[in-house]
């Protein structure tokens, strides 16, 4: 996903998890802790971007290497995978994560 | 060129995806939102607030409130605040207290909780202006119940964190004059505020008037004993003190005080058994901790000092602490 222009992945995710936060900060509010908003969107933005791109990189290892030996078995010639796979399973998850806690915040 | 367009078709899928997923996201809240009916909120909020699951119940009682169309009526609101005011958010309980007693104003536990909330509030923030508050709506409640004795000790609190004397000992002596209360009780408050405002000899008149509307209400010998401490009459002070342990077994303060003033008197051998008697009682206090380790270190127990010296330390008493620095520089 936005792979052609990766800053504008990052400012879209940026938009989504400050309407993500403002419900967050409403738990906040709710028991009387007043957070700089600002800083706690930040922590929870780099937090969820963070925890994604460490499971993307370790999706992406495992991937290659069951790749890699898939290839090794059926004796074919080995082809390097492309980077562009870890930044497709980084943004994907990005989402899910960001749908996961969504749907979490929002449930009655 | 090929490049280009490639390019293009990336970013126009991902905006395609990027747009699914916010309507997506949009279509949940709001189908949600229909979904739950009225009272199942309601319903979800009083169960977690019976629960004593302050955070949930707040939840579900916001969430109440924003849905305009339903009213949560008096018991909701009040139940509303008193979670958030157990969540400790005092502003916004503060706010629904208030509505509660606008929507309810002749009950006079609303306006004690409201009271309460804001004096709570002032302590935590240490507002003068949160304190006479609480005394405004404390007022009313009083008319509306003046055989609440909460209401009476709550006033009087609230003008004593305000050093206004005056107006707690009124409220004070319209307690003692309903004649419903204890009456050592009322005058042992009023001898308080004497003794905050520094007049002692009145203060002593007070708690000597406790001490005859009941002869085994024992904080007012305590009382008499601190009073007659600050006169310099050490032997009157330790009477008074000795009479309170004598009435409650109990009460470890009035054991600290008869050991500490023998520990000063260098009555080493008393301060010791006196310290013991309150270790008994409670063996975690660092004041008992340290009086019996300074005693026995005066008797030249050594071994046994460090033991209650150490932990009277680790509970943070400064003396302790520097009694055992100066005894390690002096080894």
């Amino acid at each position: 996903m936005f792979y052609s222009k990766k800053y504008l992945f990052f400012l879209v995710a940026a938009v989504m998890v400050i309407s993500l936060y403002s419900f967050i900060d409403n738990f906040f509010e709710l028991v009387g802790i007043n957070f700089n908003f600002i800083l706690g969107f930040f922590s929870f933005y780099f937090a969820i971007l963070f925890s994604c791109f460490l499971v993307s990189v370790t999706v992406f290892m495992l991937f290659k290497y069951v790749y890699k030996l898939t290839l090794f078995i059926l004796k074919k010639r080995n082809k390097d995978l492309n980077l562009k796979i870890l930044w497709h399973c980084f943004t994907y998850f990005t989402y899910i994560v960001i749908f996961i806690v969504f749907l979490k915040v929002t449930e009655y | 060129m090929r490049l280009r367009k490639k390019t293009d078709i990336n970013l126009r899928n991902s905006i395609i995806v990027t747009l699914s997923f916010l309507i997506l996201c949009v279509c949940v809240y709001v189908v949600r939102g229909f979904c739950y009916s009225k009272n199942y909120i309601l319903e979800k909020a009083s169960y977690y607030f019976f629960d004593e699951n302050y955070f949930l119940a707040a939840r579900y009682f916001e969430k109440a409130v924003k849905l305009r169309t339903l009213d949560l009526g008096v018991d909701g609101y009040r139940d509303y605040a008193q979670s958030l005011f157990n969540l400790e958010n005092y502003d916004l309980a503060i706010k629904y207290f208030k509505l509660v007693t606008e929507l309810d104003p002749f009950d006079f536990e609303n306006f004690y909780t409201l009271g309460n909330a804001l004096y709570i509030k002032a302590n935590n923030t240490g507002d003068k202006n949160s304190f006479l508050q609480a005394c405004k709506y404390l007022k009313p409640a009083i008319s509306l119940n003046p055989n609440s004795e909460k209401l009476y000790l709550l006033i009087g609190l609230c003008y004593r964190k305000c050093a206004l004397y005056n107006e707690a000992r009124l409220f004070y002596n319209k307690a003692l004059m309903s004649q419903k209360f204890s009456k050592a009780g009322f005058y042992n408050l009023i001898g308080n505020t004497y003794r905050q405002e520094g007049l002692n000899q009145n203060a002593l008149e007070y708690y000597e008037r406790a001490k005859y509307s009941d002869p085994y209400f024992f904080i007012a010998y305590y009382n008499i004993g601190d009073i007659y401490f600050y006169f310099k009459d050490f032997e009157q002070a330790l009477l008074y003190y000795k009479k309170s342990v004598e009435i409650n077994k109990e009460f470890v303060a009035g054991y600290i005080k008869i050991a500490n003033m023998y520990y000063k008197n260098n009555d080493f051998k008393n301060s010791k058994s006196w310290a013991l008697e309150a270790l008994k009682i409670n063996p975690n206090n660092s004041k008992i901790n340290y009086i019996l380790g300074m005693s026995l270190l005066s008797l030249n127990q050594k071994e046994e000092s460090l033991k209650y010296l150490r932990y009277a330390a680790n509970c943070g008493d400064c003396e302790a602490v520097l009694s055992l620095k100066h005894f390690f520089n002096l080894e």
